[in-house]
């Protein structure tokens, strides 16, 4: 796995490209990715992904790709370093989170332990 | 067959509010039930577990409104919900608070018929869903659920300060309905298998080692230790199993076995099923 400096996320250029047409369908413009944590989930934290258009306060903004990533600052300690990838294709998983900062992931992907 | 009818003062339970928008969302994800399909005025058992499923609580939850739950749980665990509940919330817009004069009385038993003349409302409530009433002034939620084994119950809670209880438990005591001792009711609960925090409700024991399927739905997706019930539940490799026993019947050879509560004669038994 590719590393990148922790201070930060980073999307792929695939991911980045899948989520500029989820906006457009969602009829969002200008729109930005807001990735977050929940908690819960079977490993305890639960990646979120939203399309937004409206910014709002204590969020980390990166741009990349022509998509802006906007990550809430209690989740970025969570997901610094991560790269979003998507795997497409009938055996494709969706998104993709490769986490530093994750211990233990669940079965499916969507949830992680730090 | 269950016969008689009586109130017992549930004098250990204790209550938080959990308030905000996703917190109905937030203990969906931390439980094993289907918390999220609670329609409003209704109340759901539901059992929090860690990531290898053990218990942390067991707690009812009633759903006052869509950003507003009441959680029942008990004096052994409280602390430790809140701690969990807290350590989960990230962005969520949830907010827990423990309610210290909020206290439980709960009717069991068939003869309810006194208790229908007095709250004709309560008559045609379905199990699983309460009520607001007022009485003497005081606040009472009064839901009809059940206890942990499944046998039903009326539940009282008093959201107006402990000062009410006895006068409460007064007004039952007048439609001829009697109060169960706590040591009476220790006996019950052991001859019906009904588990009791700190006793089987233990962070010792999955929630499958206790036989509380019923407050596990295996369809609804994600949530803390949800890998490790499906497991457990699929390759059928539960390790426990609660049961009652006489005391005279236990003997020191009864290897994987340990005695959680005992009364009148009367056990909880949780062995392994291997020796069982």
């Amino acid at each position: 796995m590719s590393q990148i400096p922790i201070n930060t996320i980073e999307i792929t250029e695939r991911a980045a490209s899948k989520v500029r047409k989820f906006a457009e369908n969602e009829g969002k413009k200008p729109f930005a990715l807001k990735v977050a944590v929940k908690g819960g989930g079977c490993s305890g934290l639960t990646y979120d992904l939203e399309i937004v258009d409206t910014p709002a306060e204590n969020e980390k903004i990166i741009k990349q790709h022509g998509v802006e990533i906007r990550i809430p600052k209690k989740s970025f300690i969570f997901l610094a370093g991560t790269i979003l990838d998507f795997s497409d294709g009938l055996n494709g998983k969706g998104f993709l989170f490769s986490n530093p900062n994750a211990k233990k992931s669940c079965g499916c992907g969507t949830s992680f332990s730090v | 067959m269950f016969s008689e009818t009586f109130f017992v003062d549930f004098n250990r339970v204790k209550f938080l509010f959990q308030k905000g928008s996703d917190a109905l969302d937030l203990l969906d994800r931390l439980s094993t039930n289907s918390v999220l399909e609670l329609s409003e005025k209704g109340i759901k058992t539901t059992i929090v577990t860690d990531e290898k499923a053990k218990i942390i609580d067991v707690l009812n939850v009633w759903k006052i409104n869509n950003n507003k739950l009441l959680l029942e749980s008990n004096i052994e665990n409280i602390n430790k919900l809140i701690s969990w509940i807290n350590k989960f919330t990230i962005e969520e817009d949830s907010l827990i608070q423990k309610q210290e004069d909020f206290f439980k009385i709960s009717i069991i038993g068939n003869d309810l018929n006194k208790l229908y003349e007095f709250i004709p409302l309560l008559k045609n409530t379905k199990k699983g869903n309460f009520i607001e009433f007022t009485i003497s002034s005081k606040r009472f939620l009064i839901g009809k659920h059940e206890l942990f084994n499944g046998l039903e119950s009326i539940d009282f809670i008093c959201l107006d300060g402990i000062l009410s209880r006895e006068r409460l438990k007064k007004m039952i005591f007048n439609i001829d309905i009697p109060e169960k001792t706590q040591e009476d009711f220790e006996l019950f609960r052991i001859k019906n298998l009904i588990p009791k925090s700190g006793s089987e409700i233990t962070d010792s024991y999955n929630p499958l080692d206790l036989g509380l399927e019923r407050f596990i739905d295996f369809s609804k997706g994600c949530y803390v230790g949800q890998e490790v019930v499906a497991r457990l539940d699929t390759y059928k490799k539960v390790q426990n199993i609660m049961h009652m026993i006489k005391v005279d019947d236990i003997d020191s050879n009864m290897r994987g076995t340990k005695i959680t509560s005992s009364s009148g004669g009367y056990a909880i038994a949780i062995s392994k099923k291997k020796f069982v």
